[in-house]
């Protein structure tokens, strides 16, 4: 992996700013930092009018997989394209495919929700979070996180549909098998936007779905450098993201200028 | 066949070979002018639309051989139009991208070839027709 703010991949990445781009963003962990109560993150006012001036240069989008009415809620920035439970709104698949994901995904949380309270195992600090499409289990505010990382695995083993398992950071994501990921939901907006190209960043192991697609025309930054990921490139952390947007917001600048 | 008519049918030859000449005339005559070739502007206009993408890719994008677009490639790093860059996971591959000096001087070579390109635009049927007739003969 390369850091983005070396010399000449800066060059690269304001090449991207000469022609038609999507510039996708993970949400949590991205453009907001990864806190112990997820359902307290907040977009910094500065990353949301940076995201504003950008969008009036350049197609934005946002693809995450928080449940998309939540998204709509707690964020204060209208993208141009808004991935919620890893599906771009508005296109559906399929309403007899979308509900049996959803119902599966019902049944999980029923089951994990029913052990979570049965007993004293809320002790351990777990939330568990229902995306309709995929559930996610929280154990970053969990004091043991050792032993309610065992828990979730033990109770993972017994789930009936066996789920595809996706460990974060202090999270875990199960998804159903042939349920849409992020890396197709992107192509999907890349082909709706129109764009030759894109530019995408995430922090999760969710997003690897994204850095495993092949396609040349899709720069891919992770946020941290991780030695396994497929992503070509990385930033150090969370708050590079506005020095980030603000290299991209000056380069569109400089080329309005040059008009 | 006669005479005449022998030179009826070298005649569209003729043609194309003074069309030649004169594209060979008019690359030299911008390349002073300007400093940058046809040749480069071409790739250099390829390249707007194909950020950091690997010099082989490129040249099947864009019809030219490999061996000819290493000495475009060449001439334009050392301008410094474009810039080059290994591939982060296989750093024997290169990735290729217009500089914003490229860029700037790409749109400068547009400017003085728009009056031709304007004129071109009624013929482009017909230039269509001539470049596929020039390919089957690949």
């Amino acid at each position: 992996m390369k850091y983005l703010f070396e010399k000449h991949t800066l060059l690269l990445i304001e090449s991207l700013t000469f022609t038609k781009t999507l510039f996708a963003f993970d949400y949590d962990g991205t453009l907001t930092p990864l806190i112990s109560d997820y359902n307290k993150t907040k977009i910094s006012e500065k990353i949301i009018e940076q995201l504003t001036l950008l969008k009036t240069f350049t197609p934005v989008a946002i693809i995450s997989g928080r449940n998309t009415k939540d998204l709509k809620e707690i964020m204060k920035f209208k993208p141009n394209y808004l991935v919620g439970n890893n599906r771009l709104v508005g296109l559906s698949k399929g309403n007899n495919v979308d509900s049996k994901f959803e119902k599966i995904c019902r049944s999980w949380y029923n089951d994990i929700r029913e052990r979570l309270f049965s007993g004293e195992k809320n002790e351990l600090g777990i939330s568990i979070e229902n995306k309709k499409y995929s559930i996610a289990i929280h154990y970053r505010k969990s004091r043991q996180k050792k032993i309610a990382k065992k828990w979730i695995q033990d109770v993972l083993a017994e789930l009936s549909f066996s789920p595809k398992i996706v460990w974060g950071k202090s999270v875990v994501n199960i998804i159903p098998m042939g349920a849409p990921h992020k890396g197709v939901a992107l192509l999907d907006v890349i082909e709706k936007s129109g764009c030759r190209n894109a530019f995408y960043i995430g922090d999760d192991i969710t997003d690897e779905d994204v850095f495993n697609l092949h396609n040349y025309n899709i720069i891919k930054v992770r946020i941290g450098f991780k030695k396994n990921s497929a992503a070509k490139y990385y930033i150090k952390n969370q708050k590079e993201i506005k020095s980030l947007l603000s290299f991209l917001t000056e380069s569109f600048m400089k080329n309005d200028k040059g008009r | 066949m006669t005479y005449l008519q022998n030179i009826k049918q070298n005649s569209e030859m003729e043609l194309l070979v003074q069309i030649s000449i004169k594209m060979q005339q008019l690359n030299k005559k911008i390349e002073k002018q300007c400093g940058m070739s046809l040749t480069q502007w071409y790739v250099l206009n390829a390249l707007i639309d194909l950020p950091g993408i690997s010099p082989f890719k490129l040249s099947y994008s864009i019809g030219i051989s490999p061996g000819s677009l290493t000495q475009t490639i060449k001439r334009l790093f050392k301008k410094k139009w474009i810039v080059i860059i290994s591939d982060p996971l296989d750093s024997r591959k290169k990735l290729i991208s217009i500089t914003r000096d490229g860029k700037n001087s790409r749109d400068l070579i547009d400017s003085k070839i728009l009056p031709l390109q304007s004129q071109l635009i009624t013929l482009r049927n017909s230039i269509e027709e001539l470049k596929n007739i020039l390919n089957s003969f690949d």
